[in-house]
């Protein structure tokens, strides 16, 4: 027998090399994520953008780990993932927050940039099964992202909503109106700091037939970060008597009207709630010309009056 | 001694002369009378007697010290009501210190007529308004009357207005007299005549009809007022709840006042008010009552006028209702489930108020429909996402006609919402699931669509609002979920060399199968890494020399889509090694589940070619890795 014939006849006894089936028992024992995306196309130079992703298993009996590689050769160095790319699925816990953090470079150019982050889970520790092709399940993540060179100045509206409040009340002939908390959960869906730039009360009876007021804010709104979600508010006056009111809202960015649509206003006697009312600045222009102009009357006179003393010291 | 008499005045010269004469003469009628017996009886008589004097002087009437006034003064303006007493007061003086009647009447062509020792009475024709008890003179005296309602009763003798005429006579015994011309009085208007005040008449009085809360509220009478001098009175309809609630003194209610008459009416006088914007709904207690410009009361007053506020439907206001807080609906059940927890706020209000007569807080509200739809969908009957069309689709539309079994909505009226009858509002909060197959919209077909919600109250008498859809719709993030069900790769037992001709081998199971669990279409992307003996979890435990002859490279691994593609065929791709390689991807087009029960399947069939420089034998471990991706076209 000579050795190619020995060698084929060593193979035929020693193999059959065995791939065994592997029945997996994972029926609905799922993975995915959610959102399946890093999205943001308003993004500029040197702007911080995190988008937290959800790893969601359908059977969280076991220990996992997920190894996260991210395939963006453009945006080498631009994102991580923040915590690391392993990240433990303990047991019980059903889902994860991951969160990828984008941080655009100073010269990065005004561009599309895309990309992928894949995410495997595995068993935690040596638990593969022996001789069997096993299973690990996975996603990906796709990334779109866009560097532009414009302003976007925007937001989204995505709640909004109205506390009780006093009636105004009157101390001497000062009337101070009741306080309108309108607070706005916004998402900055631009890339500077924004605030709406007005808010505007049309205020009616319960009926919603006869309008009884209309007032807008006083005073600025806080800002939002560059594509974040807060809840700003914004704060106006009201001269109305307590009771239940139907108040007509608009939110403007610039001119644009955002939103709009009802809301029900209750206002209560004086004193009800613990909120507080406007100070001086919700006065009226007449209430606070009487109240300052008195005030410099004084100043201006007593500083008539040092300047007469000084000049006939000087004599 | 002589004189010269031309030179003094005639008398001078008959002076003496006269005298005499006179003297004679006086003489000659002495003589004559007592001769020829002018006078005789008396002169006889007294000639006969002492000589006496006798003298009677007559009784004469009181007169007037203080002129008679009325105590409380009435006019045209300031008339006595009917009812009301009405006094006259006046001080007489007797010239002889007697005692002295003030006498009232109405008319004076007759006189008055004293009575010896008695009071005087008027004169024929005259009525006679009263007369005083004797009083001393100087003292004043009074008399008073009470008068009556002369609408009612034809043979009263009041009037509108009532002449009067005093008198003050004594009573003497035997001669007692009144004064001749009586006095009316002097002052303004304490003086004739009385004036009167009938009361107004109030016929009936009827509630306009039912109202709606805040609506105006009006009484209608059929009322008027029978004096007219010098114009008609005014009359007035008070509205109160009850009848003791009514204050006859301020001529309004002391307590539940709900309307009075504003303006002037002279007949059938109304009574409006702008009803509260809150009431709860039945019938409502109200009385009437009438009054003059006197403040002289109708004698029926207290007409029952109940009046009926309507039950109305709930409203609700697009900006009450608050869909998940104003987040994105994210599903994070990757087993094929529902997300349960999602949140919807929302306040009911009710111009009937937050509770009903049981004064149970939220007792009034007792019921709400709901819908959480995508929002291009609508809630239009007849296509809509609609309750009332029991419309439920897992995909895009949830509504609470369903079972809880189905849908399981759960809300909780706030029990410190509602804080009573002056309350309108009841705020809801609620939490419900979603299934794994919902649409998404922040990406594939339905990208420009959101999620809503909309949201209808119901009372106690089942009227409900119209649903309302909240002013803030948020996405519905994808979620491609998926699992494994059937990933038996049944290379089976191999010799180095051998291997499948067609991808999913000879009986075409060699294949894995993925179930759609997630809110969008799949594909797939797939990558593994070799095999040997000696495997643990990463690419690196094997030995990597091209040459090695107990590594089963990834690449021996290929898979399609079709049990008709060969090994190395078109449609057959070479299974990348995870590390080292980029994923392959496995265009599957797995659509979107479109039932919570039967799953969209996704099989790729493998093939394994052994390679012949093995030559280790045994049991060789390796790990294919499955990458879900959101397939570009469902």
């Amino acid at each position: 027998m000579n050795a190619s014939v020995r060698n084929f006849v060593v193979v035929l006894i020693l193999f059959p090399v065995f791939f065994l089936s592997v029945g997996i028992d994972q029926l609905h024992a799922g993975f995915g994520i959610t959102p399946p995306y890093v999205r943001n196309s308003s993004l500029t130079r040197n702007a911080i953008y995190e988008q937290q992703i959800l790893l969601v298993r359908g059977d969280p009996s076991t220990a996992q780990v997920a190894e996260i590689s991210i395939d963006a050769p453009e945006l080498a160095g631009w994102i991580e993932i923040v915590g690391g790319n392993t990240i433990e699925l303990p047991v019980g816990l059903q889902k994860i927050p991951m969160t990828v953090q984008v941080r655009v470079p100073a010269d990065a150019e005004y561009q599309d940039y895309s990309g992928a982050i894949r995410i495997r889970t595995l068993p935690a520790g040596d638990t593969l099964a022996k001789g069997s092709v096993n299973i690990s399940l996975g996603a990906r993540v796709d990334i779109d992202l866009t560097v532009i060179d414009k302003r976007i100045e925007d937001f989204r509206v995505r709640k909004i909503s109205l506390t009780d409040l006093n009636e105004g009340s009157k101390v001497g002939w000062l009337f101070f109106p009741g306080k309108i908390r309108f607070d706005m959960l916004l998402e900055n869906t631009g890339n500077v700091e924004i605030a709406p730039s007005k808010v505007e009360f049309k205020i009616y009876d319960k009926t919603g037939t006869t309008q009884l007021e209309e007032v807008s804010n006083i005073g600025a709104i806080d800002t939002i970060a560059p594509y974040d979600t807060e809840t700003v508010a914004a704060e106006i006056p009201t001269r109305l008597p307590a009771g239940s009111y139907i108040a007509r809202y608009r939110i403007y960015n610039g001119d644009d009207l955002k939103q709009e649509g009802d809301l029900s206003l209750n206002i209560l006697p004086e004193g009800t709630s613990q909120a507080a009312g406007f100070g001086f600045v919700g006065l009226s222009i007449a209430h606070k010309i009487s109240l300052l102009l008195p005030i410099f009357a004084l100043l201006i006179a007593m500083l008539y009056f040092l300047f007469i003393r000084q000049k006939e010291g000087k004599r | 001694m002589s004189y010269n008499n031309q030179e003094f005045p005639k008398y001078m010269q008959t002076a003496g002369k006269i005298s005499v004469l006179t003297a004679i003469v006086g003489l000659a009628v002495f003589i004559f009378a007592f001769i020829v017996d002018v006078g005789q009886q008396e002169i006889q008589k007294v000639s006969a007697q002492t000589a006496s004097t006798s003298l009677q002087v007559l009784n004469t009437p009181p007169t007037f010290l203080v002129e008679p006034f009325e105590v409380t003064p009435s006019s045209t303006s300031t008339p006595t009501n009917s009812g009301d007493v009405v006094t006259w007061s006046a001080t007489g003086n007797d010239a002889n210190g007697a005692d002295y009647y003030l006498l009232i009447c109405s008319d004076d062509t007759n006189p008055a007529v004293p009575t010896n020792g008695g009071a005087p009475s008027c004169g024929a024709g005259a009525i006679q308004w009263g007369v005083s008890i004797a009083t001393p003179s100087d003292s004043p005296a009074t008399v008073s009357t009470t008068t009556v309602e002369f609408a009612d009763d034809a043979g009263t003798p009041f009037a509108e207005s009532n002449d009067w005429f005093a008198y003050v006579c004594d009573g003497d015994p035997s001669q007692a007299e009144c004064i001749v011309t009586p006095s009316q009085g002097v002052v303004a208007t304490g003086s004739s005549p009385f004036n009167m005040n009938q009361r107004p008449v109030l016929t009936s009085a009827t509630p306009a009809g039912t109202i709606n809360p805040g609506d105006a509220l009006t009484f209608n009478s059929v009322s008027s007022d029978p004096d007219g001098d010098p114009t008609d009175d005014d009359i007035f309809l008070v509205i109160c709840a009850n009848p003791g609630d009514y204050n006859t003194t301020t001529n309004t209610c002391d307590a539940n006042f709900i309307a009075s008459t504003t303006g002037s009416a002279i007949t059938n006088a109304t009574a409006a008010t702008n009803t509260a914007a809150i009431l709860r709904d039945g019938t409502r207690p109200a009385r009437a009552f009438l009054v003059d410009q006197h403040g002289h009361e109708a004698s029926n007053n207290g007409l029952d006028v109940e009046y009926t506020v309507n039950n109305v439907a709930p409203t609700i206001v697009s900006g009450d209702v608050t869909l998940n807080d104003g987040d994105d609906l994210v599903l994070t059940n990757a087993a094929a489930g529902e997300t349960t927890g999602f949140t919807l706020d929302f306040t009911v209000t009710d111009a009937n108020s937050c509770v009903n007569t049981s004064d149970t807080p939220g007792s009034e509200i007792s019921g709400i429909q709901a819908a959480i739809y995508r929002t291009s969908i609508g809630t239009t009957t007849g296509g809509g996402c609609n309750p009332t069309d029991s419309s439920y689709n897992p995909n895009s539309c949830y509504e609470s006609s369903q079972l809880p079994s189905v849908w399981n909505l759960s809300c909780t009226a706030s029990s410190t919402s509602c804080t009573g009858a002056t309350d309108d509002t009841l705020i809801y909060e609620c939490t419900f699931p979603l299934w794994f197959i919902a649409d998404p919209t922040d990406d594939g077909p339905h990208v420009a669509d959101s999620w809503s919600a909309a949201v209808a109250g119901i009372d106690d008498q089942f009227a409900t609002s119209s649903l309302t859809q909240g002013d803030t719709p948020v996405a519905l993030l994808s979620a491609p979920y998926f699992s494994l069900v059937t990933a038996d790769i049944p290379y089976g037992a191999l010799a180095p060399g051998d291997g499948f001709s067609n991808l999913g081998g000879p009986t075409g199971s060699a294949s894995s199968t993925i179930e759609n669990i997630g809110n969008t279409g799949l594909d797939q992307e797939l990558d593994g890494t070799p095999m040997c003996p000696g495997f643990v979890s990463s690419t690196t435990d094997c030995v990597l020399t091209p040459t090695s002859t107990a590594t089963v490279f990834a690449e021996s691994q290929r898979f399609g889509t079709s049990t008709s593609i060969t090994y190395a065929g078109a449609g057959s791709f070479a299974l990348p090694t995870t590390t080292f390689a980029l994923p392959a991807p496995l265009d599957l087009n797995v659509p979107e589940t479109n039932t919570t029960s039967t799953y969209a399947l996704g099989v790729t069939y493998w093939g394994m070619l052994v390679p012949s420089q093995i030559t280790v034998a045994g049991s060789y471990t390796g790990l294919n890795t499955f990458y879900q991706i959101v397939d570009p076209d469902w």
